[in-house]
């Protein structure tokens, strides 16, 4: 697979309550026996068939934050930035099959994008025991430019 | 004195990195202090002063240089090299971190003691290198004889390592890292005790020498965490001063390995188009 943004998440990240400066967006680990095909058509995840969430005791959903979105006059592009995103020590035992970040809808989540294929290259990647994070690239988590 | 101070080729064999990160230690001794192997003195980073070190045993060995550097050298048979731990704020169950790096290539006798802590009927603490019954290495307690750790996997003791025995406190059994990674098997769980009196090279008395080369000893009045021992191990990768970076053995310690159960994914920048 590739990494993607789904389209409605991305139709969310423009709309006045669902922005994502304004809702609350999560980061969401898929397990390797995960068996969910994506789709950038889905417009929720986790009622989505074969769908497998990382379930070790300490894992939780992760808010997003340090949230910002600033125009970029050099490269004339915009920046949607965010923290990184730290799972704290998680529990060996699983496998991490892709990293997600959907918006929390109060029901079935909707996915905004879906990484599998991180710039390190460990995904898929086995929990160890220790801290998990997510590093956030220096040019933001998305940006938007016309071409 | 500043360790950074030590100016080649008088620097420790077996370093430690004070840059590593985590907390100072309470106790921190180094080869690399006092270049004349005639006046081996020992350190402290206790605010209680500048305790000195004795050195009885052969005349001939003590602090000996080699191209890599200084490693205090014991020769197994009379060789010991004691210093008071003053001001460490470790009580009798409290807990504590050693580090130290060595190497043994000889097995002179049954038990080597790499160090120990009290003098005698008070000696409470020690930790042992033996290749042949326990693998390498194993901590326990003299005055009882009770063996409360060892190594689960056995190791080359004649190659150089860094070894932590973390002792949590209270009635258990402490852990043992090897070059950064949890080797332990718990034998007893058991209180610890405490002297600050301590012994390098000498785990006991006579037939407890051990015939090693240590370079830095350092104790923290904590157990450092899993994350902490690899990060204390793997600062020598690269820090200044250390001793990887002068003799680079890339076989124990490849620059690619991740450290033990963490992950950070670093997340690509997706681009949306207008």
């Amino acid at each position: 697979m590739a990494n993607i943004i789904y389209n409605a998440g991305l139709r969310d990240l423009f709309k006045g309550a669902t922005a994502f400066d304004t809702a609350t967006y999560k980061a969401i680990l898929e397990r390797s026996t995960s068996t969910y095909v994506p789709d950038k058509d889905d417009d929720t995840l986790l009622n989505q068939a074969g769908w497998i969430e990382i379930s070790v005791a300490s894992y939780l959903r992760q808010t997003i934050g340090t949230i910002s979105i600033s125009e970029v006059d050099a490269s004339d592009s915009v920046k949607i930035d965010c923290g990184d995103v730290e799972f704290g020590a998680l529990e060996a035992g699983q496998t991490v099959k892709s990293w997600i970040v959907a918006r929390d809808d109060g029901a079935n989540y909707v996915p905004l994008l879906r990484i599998d294929t991180d710039t390190g290259g460990l995904l898929p990647r086995a929990l160890g025991g220790g801290a998990f994070t997510a590093q956030i690239n220096a040019s933001g988590l998305l940006t938007s430019a016309q071409v | 004195m500043i360790h950074g101070e030590a100016v080649p080729p008088f620097e420790s064999e077996f370093e430690y990195n004070p840059n590593w990160g985590g907390p100072a230690p309470v106790f921190w001794i180094s080869p690399a202090w006092q270049p004349n192997h005639n006046n081996l003195r020992a350190n402290t980073l206790a605010p209680a002063g500048l305790p000195s070190a004795t050195w009885t045993g052969s005349t001939v060995q003590r602090n000996v240089l080699t191209s890599r550097g200084r490693a205090f050298t014991f020769n197994g048979t009379d060789d010991a090299l004691t210093a008071t731990m003053a001001g460490s704020g470790i009580t009798v169950n409290t807990p504590r971190t050693f580090m130290f790096w060595a190497e043994k290539p000889a097995d002179v006798n049954e038990l080597d003691g790499v160090l120990g802590w009290g003098t005698g009927a008070a000696q409470i603490a020690v930790v042992y290198f033996d290749q042949d019954t326990y693998g390498g290495l194993l901590a326990g307690q003299q005055a009882s004889s009770t063996l409360t750790a060892k190594l689960a996997t056995g190791i080359s003791i004649a190659d150089r390592h860094q070894y932590l025995v973390v002792y949590a406190g209270g009635a258990t059994s402490p852990t043992i890292y090897v070059d950064g990674r949890a080797n332990s098997t718990p034998v007893t769980a058991s209180l610890a005790g405490w002297s600050s009196s301590l012994t390098l090279g000498k785990g006991f008395a006579s037939g407890y020498h051990a015939a090693c080369r240590i370079g830095d000893f350092a104790v923290w009045a904590a157990a450092l965490s899993a994350q902490q021992a690899w990060r204390l191990y793997t600062s020598s990768l690269d820090g200044s001063p250390g001793c990887m970076a002068r003799t680079p053995e890339p076989q124990w310690f490849p620059a690619t390995v991740a450290p033990p159960g963490e992950t950070t994914l670093q997340i690509p920048t997706l681009q949306i188009v207008i």
